[in-house]
């Protein structure tokens, strides 16, 4: 007899839109949520070129993480101009991050990094990950501006390096509820800025996420001159 | 607009998994993408709810990259057995060697060397369509010999993959049986049919495997009776066979 699924499912598309040149670029995630919470994304992102990296990109990534939204392992897969780049298995636990990898540019590496503790979001540069770093918002706290250590795949803005560990910070603000319309419909969303004042010339990062799943809705950054919108969403 | 276009093809689909006695008891989804170069990357999320031989349900993903001859790059394999984390390991190969780097619920973190004489030629992590793409880099078309055999690595020994993921080899011995016009959900396609042995497995009846495509090696439909199973092609989009879409 066939035994019922428990797992939830959704899944959906995200266009990267360039003001000046129009769609640039493409996003397409799938994730499981295990009875337990454990949440599974599958994203596969592709960039085809940009006002600010004349890189195409192909990126694949899966990352799991606990019910708590705690990185617990992670592979990320880049191929830059049509070429291999780099892929790397990443494992998170309380105190250390580890990653197993081999890049065109480095070669074979393996990594250990020490963390004060399981660190609360790992970047692995899909946009639907720059959203889930805000798992690490602390609801509980008053303070509508917080800062929290996190790890990266990448320390660029595209994501075209490594991949490999890097540590970074988040520092977000919290700018209250906004109901978004893009093209996959209408949300009730809160609206988070990073304001990324760490890097010279860099502008703050909008984000705009619905509901207790984290969905994407909307980023918007004027360094790169893109909006990033939900095009498709599905369920089940 | 797309002002610097992807020069890659793409196309997915979805495989169903027939059980003799139960209906659907599994499902799979594929998205390929292939480079200018023929490097191609797989990406395949795999649920069996329960089946005949293995009374796990499983969830599968995996990331495979393969060369423009099927032999493989590099992998990733993660599973989820009865809805608890089983493993996650990834794969590289190479003309010496093949590494594993993984952390399983049974085995705790792994590192693993297997020294090869040559690049494998196959990998299977277990998706059906892998079980395909054996023959893509194991077949040698310019041998008349209609049985052949070669060493195959391996993510788990078992038939529905539900161990490691960690580094096992396996000798494939593989019959050729000629072209049939094979008809499932997702169309009728001009087939090559195979089959594995399976002399390795005590009791086991061959795996009889049909493949359509000469450039892209593409699932049509598997039949064993050790699993009582019939897996089928139900769903294919912008697929070309070597074109681009």
């Amino acid at each position: 007899m066939t035994e019922p699924k428990k797992r939830r499912h959704y899944s959906g598309k995200i266009v990267y839109i360039g003001d000046e040149i129009g769609e640039r670029g493409r996003e397409w995630f799938d994730v499981t949520v295990e009875p337990d919470g454990t949440r599974t994304l599958r994203a596969k992102c592709e960039i085809d070129g940009s006002t600010v990296h004349n890189t195409r990109l192909l990126r694949d990534v899966t990352l799991t993480l606990d019910a708590n939204w705690l990185p617990q392992d992670a592979f990320v897969r880049i191929s830059a101009n049509d070429r291999f780049m780099g892929s790397s298995w990443f494992r998170f636990g309380n105190g250390f991050v580890e990653c197993e990898g081999f890049t065109a540019g480095e070669g074979r590496f393996s990594q250990r990094v020490e963390v004060d503790s399981w660190p609360r979001s790992f970047g692995a540069h899909p946009v639907v990950c720059d959203i889930w770093h805000l798992a690490g918002w602390d609801w509980a706290s008053p303070e509508k501006s917080q800062r929290w250590k996190t790890i990266m795949s990448s320390p660029l803005s595209s994501g075209a390096s490594g991949p490999m560990i890097g540590k970074s910070g988040i520092h977000a603000e919290y700018l209250g509820k906004e109901k978004v319309t893009v093209k996959a419909g209408t949300f009730d969303t809160h609206h988070f800025v990073y304001p990324l004042t760490k890097t010279p010339g860099f502008t703050p990062e909008h984000c705009w996420y619905a509901g207790d799943d984290l969905l994407f809705v909307k980023i918007r950054w004027d360094t790169l001159k893109t909006t990033y919108e939900l095009a498709e969403y599905r369920e089940g | 607009m797309i002002t610097t276009g992807q020069n890659r093809r793409r196309y997915s689909g979805k495989i169903v998994y027939i059980g003799d006695t139960t209906g659907e008891r599994g499902r799979e989804w594929f998205n390929i993408t292939v480079e200018p170069d023929g490097t191609r990357t797989l990406r395949s999320q795999v649920e069996i709810d329960a089946a005949e031989i293995n009374k796990t349900r499983v969830l599968r993903e995996v990331t495979y990259t393969l060369d423009a001859r099927y032999r493989p790059l590099d992998a990733f394999v993660r599973i989820t057995v009865d809805d608890r984390f089983g493993g996650s390991s990834w794969f590289r190969f190479g003309e010496k060697e093949v590494e594993c780097e993984g952390f399983t619920a049974g085995e705790g973190r792994i590192s693993q060397k297997f020294p090869v004489s040559a690049w494998p030629k196959s990998f299977g992590p277990h998706p059906v369509v892998c079980d395909i793409w054996h023959l893509g880099g194991g077949w040698d078309w310019s041998n008349p010999a209609t049985r052949q055999s070669w060493t195959a690595i391996m993510s788990s020994p078992l038939p529905n993959g539900a161990s490691g993921p960690m580094i096992g080899h396996q000798k494939l011995e593989v019959d050729y049986h000629g072209e049939e016009k094979v008809t499932v959900k997702a169309g009728t396609f001009d087939c090559k049919h195979f089959s594995f042995v399976n002399s390795h497995r005590p009791g086991a009846a061959a795996e009889h495997m049909w493949y359509t495509g000469d450039t892209d090696i593409q699932f049509v439909k598997i039949r064993w009776d050790y699993s009582r199973t019939t897996y089928e092609l139900v769903e294919i989009h912008d697929w070309a066979d070597g074109k681009k879409v």
